[in-house]
């Protein structure tokens, strides 16, 4: 019998098609990633800045990570809870108070959880929640 | 002779409101104020009508009462005004013994004596009148005597005129003789011519007159006839009927002047003897007895008049010159009487007695020599005795028993037999009753019983109007009024400075002096309450801060202060806290003042911040309650807080907090 003459692929076309697909996957990740990230670029809020001057800060989105202390309040509104925030430098957190208006009824708030969030102070100085992730 | 004395007593308490001219009998003008002597007493006897001399005007003695009526006023005769100042102006006077007393008194015994009837001797008249001009000229004679003389001269021309009288009738009886002579011969036959002088033998007529001429004419009518002798018989006839009429109508004249004469003269009889002269009365008696001896000395008084009845009630019979005469004598011989007792009680010392029976004799013979002439050493140991009487009359009438009581204890000491039982009973009487009324005043004024007060203030004051205790209580009365409203207006000037722990102190004081006030007491009774509360307030801080809770203590004198946020001791602490507690404290103010500007967010980070310093702390939770409230204003509050009490507002917090000293 005749030797049959065995098919040849190319090596390089190979490790050529692997690559293109790694980085195709790549930048698949790269991108996606990137864009759903909603603290990117939020300034973290100093709490004794605010708790000093709050109206310096009134119409501002700060960044903001700390514990839930207390729950003070809840309405039809929202919930209003005490939260013991990280300060920028270190140090013993500030207690203040933050509401999570009514969007976020869905979201399970419990004392001693702890969340980064996106808020906004208001003209009468409250911190609105805006965005939250738990850490 | 008890009537004598009181009929004399009437005579001479007329005399005397006469003499003092008080009183106007005849006017119908209301009596003038006696000035304080109350003796007087307006009876409701019917106004006298009738006023002349000896009617119903003239005094009258009640025996049972001694009092004497007179013109429709009853008078007490031994305590009235002028009696009694009459009687102090003769206890001062110096006695009537000069030479010129003595020589009227003289005179006066002289005509006395010599109007006496005595045995082998009838009273010489004419002495007597001849003595009466040189009398009258003393003063104290008032010229009562000229006043006799004049009276007897006036009978005297009466007694003058009867005999001229006397004589005129006999002269007319003549007349009527002869008349009824010619009469008798003109009525008999024309038989003889009468040409010649009327029969009776040539004679003269024996009067004049009428008849007289009517004869001489006759003859010149030589040729008479029958109608002329019938016309000169009628002439004769009329002529004795009118001579008749004349002597009856000469004996009436007489009759009627002398009954005139009497009556003058006892008016004045009976008036010296009301002026209580008795020795004009004994001497105008004894003329009148002589002048109209033998005849009729009944007194012509009116029937059923006051005088007929003070001599005929007493006496049973009409009354008579002579019993005037009797009343006088027995009068003078009593005011001896009462003199010579005077001298023997005055040397006993008993005064009271003493000037009683001198005041008894002056009433009576004011004006006789016994009473005039008795010594003034004598009189001015009754003197001060009765003055201190009279005034103590004068302080039981206005009630001034004060005054009263000292007078009777004067009274007492000077006189041993003087009877204080019935004015001392009087006064005590007075004063106890007047000091009950006072007493019950009292109680009503601390029952605030208003009304009260003042019945019994006037029910004291009708009692005793001097009553120190009276006087005494309106001066307390007032103070109490004064020192009320001076309590009060410190109450509201402490009140204003929120000074709560001084009105405490002196909250008795302040207590007594509002109970008319009750708005005031309730006003206290918060200052009280809070002062209460602030104490308690100081006690648990000192005892927490003891247990090293200085948050707690500081908390405990902050809720204090809000009420009494000027109290030292308060204040004291407050600052001594705050040192301890200055992070807490400053929390506590940052959140207070945003929160007063409305920033609810960042006051809820200084409260919650707070709370984390002192998880207890009242004002934090309060103002977390408060903040939330204001973010989340619905009422589905879910708070974790239990609220026990109210929350306070952000204003009730301690506004100026003590700044923080050092960080804890």
């Amino acid at each position: 019998m005749a030797r049959r003459k065995k098919s040849s692929v190319s090596p390089t076309a190979i490790i050529s098609i692997i690559a293109a697909v790694a980085v195709g996957a790549g930048a698949i990740v790269f991108f996606k990633g990137k864009g759903a990230d909603p603290f990117d670029g939020l300034t973290k809020l100093d709490a004794g800045d605010y708790l000093t001057n709050p109206t310096s800060v009134s119409g501002n989105s700060y960044q903001l990570t700390g514990t839930v202390t207390e729950k003070l309040k809840q309405t039809d509104e929202g919930r209003l809870f005490s939260l013991a925030a990280k300060p920028l430098n270190g140090g013993e957190p500030m207690p203040v108070g933050i509401f999570f208006p009514a969007k976020f009824s869905a979201e399970n708030i419990l004392v001693g959880q702890e969340f980064t969030i996106k808020i906004e102070v208001k003209n009468n100085g409250l911190l609105e929640v805006k965005e939250l992730k738990r850490s | 002779m008890k009537w004598t004395q009181l009929l004399l007593w009437s005579a001479a308490c007329a005399t005397s409101q006469l003499d003092a001219q008080v009183f106007d009998p005849g006017g119908g003008a209301p009596p003038p104020s006696n000035g304080g002597g109350n003796t007087t007493i307006n009876n409701s006897q019917p106004k006298q009508s009738n006023n002349q001399f000896l009617g119903n005007d003239t005094p009258f003695m009640d025996p049972g009462s001694e009092t004497t009526t007179w013109n429709g006023k009853a008078w007490n005769v031994t305590n009235n005004r002028l009696f009694r100042g009459r009687f102090e102006k003769y206890l001062a006077a110096p006695e009537d013994a000069g030479p010129q007393d003595e020589q009227y008194r003289k005179v006066m015994r002289e005509i006395i004596s010599s109007l006496t009837p005595k045995q082998g001797a009838l009273p010489n008249l004419s002495k007597a009148v001849g003595l009466l001009p040189v009398a009258a000229e003393f003063p104290i004679d008032a010229r009562l005597c000229d006043a006799i003389a004049s009276a007897i001269y006036t009978v005297w021309m009466v007694q003058k005129n009867e005999a001229a009288m006397v004589a005129a009738n006999k002269a007319m009886e003549k007349e009527i003789d002869n008349l009824a002579m010619r009469v008798e011969v003109g009525s008999e036959p024309p038989s003889t011519q009468t040409t010649g002088p009327a029969a009776g033998g040539g004679k003269p007529p024996a009067a004049g007159g009428n008849a007289a001429q009517a004869k001489q004419k006759a003859p010149a009518t030589n040729t008479s006839t029958d109608v002329t002798q019938f016309t000169r018989l009628g002439i004769d006839m009329q002529k004795i009927a009118e001579r008749q009429a004349l002597k009856v109508a000469n004996v009436a004249k007489f009759g009627i002047n002398e009954l005139k004469a009497k009556v003058e003269f006892q008016a004045l009889i009976v008036q010296l003897f009301l002026q209580r002269r008795f020795e004009h009365t004994l001497i105008a008696c004894r003329c009148y007895n002589t002048m109209f001896s033998g005849q009729d000395r009944e007194l012509k008084v009116k029937e059923g008049s006051d005088v007929e009845k003070m001599f005929a009630k007493g006496l049973g019979v009409n009354p008579t010159v002579s019993t005037l005469e009797a009343f006088a004598s027995e009068a003078m011989r009593d005011v001896d009487e009462g003199v010579q007792a005077f001298e023997y009680l005055i040397n006993k010392d008993e005064i009271q007695t003493a000037s009683n029976r001198l005041g008894e004799a002056f009433g009576v013979g004011e004006y006789l020599p016994r009473v005039r002439t008795l010594p003034r050493e004598k009189k001015e140991r009754v003197l001060e005795f009765v003055r201190d009487s009279n005034m103590l009359i004068s302080t039981l009438e206005v009630k001034d028993f004060g005054r009263a009581d000292e007078l009777l204890t004067k009274l007492r000491s000077k006189s041993k037999d003087f009877d204080d039982s019935k004015p001392r009973a009087l006064v005590e009487s007075s004063r106890a009753a007047a000091s009950l009324h006072i007493q019950a005043a009292k109680m009503a004024a601390l029952s605030q019983d208003t009304k009260k007060v003042e019945e019994e203030i006037r029910a004291a004051a009708e009692l005793w109007p001097t009553n120190p205790e009276l006087k005494n209580f309106s001066n307390d009365m007032a103070e109490n009024g004064n020192a009320q409203t001076r309590i009060l207006m410190d109450f509201e000037s402490l009140l204003a400075q929120k000074n709560y722990r001084q009105i405490t102190k002196d909250a008795t004081k302040y207590s007594a002096a509002m109970i008319t006030r009750p708005e005031k007491m309730e006003k206290l009774k918060e200052v009280v309450e809070i002062v209460k509360r602030s104490e308690m307030a100081v006690v648990k801080a000192d005892e927490l801060a003891r247990s090293d809770n200085a948050f707690g203590a500081w908390e405990s004198v902050q809720e204090a202060l809000i009420d009494q946020p000027d109290d030292n001791d308060l204040n004291k602490r407050s600052a001594q806290f705050s040192s301890q507690v200055s992070e807490f404290v400053n929390a506590l103010d940052r959140a207070k003042r945003l929160e007063e500007r409305k920033q609810y967010g960042a006051s809820l980070a200084w409260f919650l911040k707070a709370k984390r310093l002192y998880p207890a702390s009242r004002f934090a939770k309060d103002g977390i309650t408060r903040n939330s409230d204001a973010i989340l204003p619905d009422s589905t509050s879910l708070s974790s807080f239990d609220t026990p009490r109210p929350t306070k507002a952000s204003s009730d917090l301690p506004l100026d907090l003590p700044p923080p000293t050092s960080s804890k």
